[in-house]
């Protein structure tokens, strides 16, 4: 049985107006086809943790756990894994050791892929240039080889190349038609997203170990110098550059760190981690520390924070923690007691998704601080997290690595497990009033037997005099 | 440890002065510059077997109630006040929340940090644990002793130990402050070569201070005299060496290493880790009433004024 058309089912009756209306439309569109040389993929996640301010804020109605396992997909003949995904359309775009891969988000087959020169796994980044969009990543496995690359996804053809002067495994930031970028040597780097061109650089010693934010005209990259323990986050007006070689402005916390986290910008400050087991938020206008919060471990410098109505934080050592933006004080803290080493913790409907080295993705509810799911532990780290729509993208890290999609499960049941670091009085008393009796009986026991064979001995006070020992 | 001969009379009729093992001699050791008593003594010690002297330590905790469940009952109620204050912290760390100084500074340190970073708050903190913690140190002190003096570890005995608070805090507050001076010098100074000065230290301060508090309530001196003769004590030729060494690495590092569950972030231990925990406190206070013991024994041989330099 054929549809009806809508002549069929409410009346034929064209109207002039209507047949302009369609003239006017067509002509738009032919000369907008004209304009631009081809059409622009619709750009979800485009970056790492989302955004070039690195929100990690992913849309108000999911996708909601429970989750399933949707599909992986892994980089042929790799054992490393691949980046942190971006999403661009009905694809999510991961940079391998090989190449650069476009997964289909439905059904996790290829779709296409560029090829590669190595280097560090790190993240590609999605921008709009001249009507395109544009994937940039870097490439290289040293200084010779170092570059960084744009894409036109739609055609998947290299539109530049720009060499780099040291590897860069910080990963790519795109904001307001300008791609930003760090290398092993210190020198942060921006490239027109249109041509390729290097804008300006900045150098500074030491490390960019993670993507700088940027937004407001800004750009804040941190730099980390593991051999004089010295970290910062630097401030470069994105249009102009450094100034004679100057910053706008420079952080550096006053007890030195080994290294920072990826920053995270917010409309009133910026958020970072320090490996000294700080989360310092910072003033946009002058870099001055507005706010500190103590975590229980070092947070990774692969991990940003998320902001939406509260700052959400990692640690390496499993800690997941909600803080008030103006003020930095704690609302809650979660420990997970595992390692998270990649992943950053990510936004999405009122509940928090990490991922951690065991390969466990878990849920925590950003309401009630309970973890209400978590996947089965799998072989290789999740590392970032992309959301896509009705899809949770993570990368996974080692031999089984590549991309793991979760999607959400009807079939599946959320629980309510609290933190474990926060006291349970009767299971807590419980256990210790068992280890109590139990220790207390096997020692006194203890003693008794070693009484039997052996005695105290009695040893005079010290007034009584020098000498003399006596047997019980 | 000697083999039992009977069940002992009242502590009056038992007790006796102390005296010297028999193959020591009353005459002042020699001097052998500082921190000559980490090294092998060049003659026959003033105190018992290391072994003997753990052994009457052990034997003393596990057959005196008060020794034995009181700092049971009070990690208990440390671990609650932490959790009281904001702590997130490993519970394996409690092998170490009744200990000798420095190792008991070292957590109060330790957890001040993980509660308030390096501020004003943190030294309000670790001066407030300071305090309490001369005050349970003060009295398993006196408990102890009185033990080893044949008595029946009573409220007397813990006042008795109270009057050496003065002495225990005064311990404390430098053992804090050398360890503060300690991390500066050789931690931001030295590098890594701090980190194996930093272990000396340590050991130093531990062969000294294991028996300030027993001085203070065994001889009621004043706070100087204490922790002289206590010196002098762990400079004499003792092989006082191997005993703290035992001690340090048996509780300190491999106890606060290897605890059930490892380093997770709990408040709610397990039976197994509070098992743990109770047990490595129990080795804690035995080691203190092994200082006790061997501080005792030693007594009339620590000399009164420093030995003469060889």
């Amino acid at each position: 049985m054929s549809r009806g058309s809508g002549c069929e089912r409410n009346g034929c009756a064209p109207s002039r107006a209507r047949f302009a209306l369609l003239g006017v439309a067509g002509v738009t569109i032919v000369v907008a086809s004209l304009a631009r040389p081809a059409a622009a993929e619709p750009v979800g996640w485009s970056q790492f943790q989302g955004d070039a301010a690195h929100s990690g804020v992913g849309p108000e109605d999911g996708p909601l756990p429970p989750y399933r396992q949707a599909w992986t997909f892994e980089e042929p003949g790799s054992d490393r894994g691949l980046s942190a995904a971006v999403i661009s359309g009905e694809v999510a775009i991961a940079v391998g050791v090989e190449g650069v891969y476009a997964v289909d988000l439905g059904s996790g087959v290829e779709r296409w892929s560029v090829p590669r020169a190595g280097g560090p796994l790190a993240s590609p980044s999605l921008g709009a240039a001249d009507g395109r969009t544009v994937l940039v990543y870097t490439e290289g496995e040293d200084d010779e080889s170092s570059a960084v690359v744009g894409v036109d996804v739609a055609k998947q053809e290299e539109l530049w190349r720009t060499g780099l002067e040291d590897v860069s495994r910080s990963g790519v930031t795109i904001d307001a038609g300008k791609a930003f970028l760090g290398d092993d040597s210190g020198t942060v780097y921006a490239v027109d997203l249109e041509s390729g061109t290097l804008l300006w650089t900045l150098e500074r010693q030491g490390q960019v170990l993670s993507p700088p934010a940027a937004g407001g005209g800004v750009v804040y990259a941190p730099i980390s110098d593991a051999q004089s323990g010295q970290v910062q986050v630097t401030a470069v007006d994105a249009d102009t550059g450094p100034q004679d070689g100057n910053a706008l402005w420079t952080f550096e916390p006053p007890v030195a760190g080994r290294s920072l986290s990826t920053p995270t910008l917010r409309p009133d400050s910026l958020v970072v981690g320090v490996s000294e087991r700080l989360l310092v938020a910072l003033d946009l206008e002058d870099g001055r520390e507005l706010w500190e919060e103590r975590l229980n471990a070092e947070p990774s410098q692969l991990s940003a924070p998320a902001a939406s109505g509260v700052v959400v934080a990692s640690d390496l050592a499993g800690g997941v923690y909600a803080v008030k933006p103006g003020t930095g004080e704690r609302e809650w803290s979660y420990q997970l007691n595992e390692l998270n080493v990649r992943s950053s913790p990510v936004v999405v409907a009122g509940y928090t998704v990490v991922g951690l080295q065991d390969g466990r993705l878990v849920a925590i509810d950003l309401e009630t601080a309970e973890l209400v799911w978590a996947s089965p532990s799998g072989s290789g780290a999740i590392g970032a997290i992309a959301v896509a729509g009705d899809a949770l993208v993570a990368a996974r890290l080692g031999e089984q690595g590549g991309l793991v999609a979760f999607v959400e499960d009807p079939d599946g049941e959320l629980v309510r497990i609290a933190s474990p670091t926060v006291p349970d009085l009767p299971l807590m008393i419980g256990s210790f009033a068992a280890a109590f009796a139990a220790v207390s009986a096997v020692l006194w026991g203890f003693g008794r037997l070693l009484l039997s064979r052996f005695t105290l001995e009695t040893i005079g006070s010290a007034d009584e005099g020098d000498g003399a020992e006596e047997d019980r | 440890m000697t083999k039992k001969k009977r069940r002992g009379p009242p502590r009056d009729q038992a007790a006796r002065p102390a005296k010297a093992p028999s193959d020591t001699k009353a005459a002042p050791p020699e001097r052998r510059g500082f921190a000559g008593f980490l090294f092998r003594p060049p003659g026959p010690s003033i105190f018992p077997p290391v072994f003997a002297s753990l052994g009457q330590g052990l034997l003393a905790v596990a057959t005196t109630p008060v020794l034995l469940l009181a700092p049971f009952v009070l990690v208990l109620i440390m671990w609650l006040v932490l959790l009281a204050f904001g702590l997130e912290a490993s519970p394996g760390r409690l092998v170490n929340a009744i200990s000798l100084a420095p190792i008991s500074v070292q957590f109060d340190a330790g957890t001040g940090v993980a509660l308030h970073g390096t501020t004003w708050a943190f030294l309000v903190f670790v001066n407030g644990a300071m305090l309490v913690r001369s005050v349970i140190v003060a009295a398993l002190a006196g408990v102890a002793v009185d033990r080893f003096e044949g008595g029946t570890a009573s409220l007397w005995a813990v006042v008795r130990g109270l009057g050496a608070f003065p002495t225990v805090l005064a311990m404390h507050i430098a053992s804090f402050g050398l360890i503060t001076l300690g991390n500066i010098v050789f931690f931001g100074l030295l590098g890594a070569l701090g980190n194996y000065l930093a272990i000396f230290l340590l050991l130093a301060l531990i062969a000294v201070f294991s028996f300030v508090p027993i001085v203070a309530v065994r001889e009621a001196r004043s706070v100087g005299d204490a922790f002289r003769r206590a010196y002098r004590a762990a400079r004499s030729p003792s092989g006082h060496l191997p005993l703290v060494t035992l001690y340090f690495f048996l509780l300190p590092i491999v106890g606060g290493t290897f605890s059930p569950g490892g380093g997770e972030l709990t408040a709610n231990p397990s039976f197994a880790l509070w098992a743990y925990i109770l047990v490595g406190t129990y080795l804690q206070v035995a080691f203190m009433a092994t200082f006790a013991y061997r501080w005792m024994v030693a007594e009339p041989e620590v000399p009164e004024v420093p030995a003469r330099r060889r």
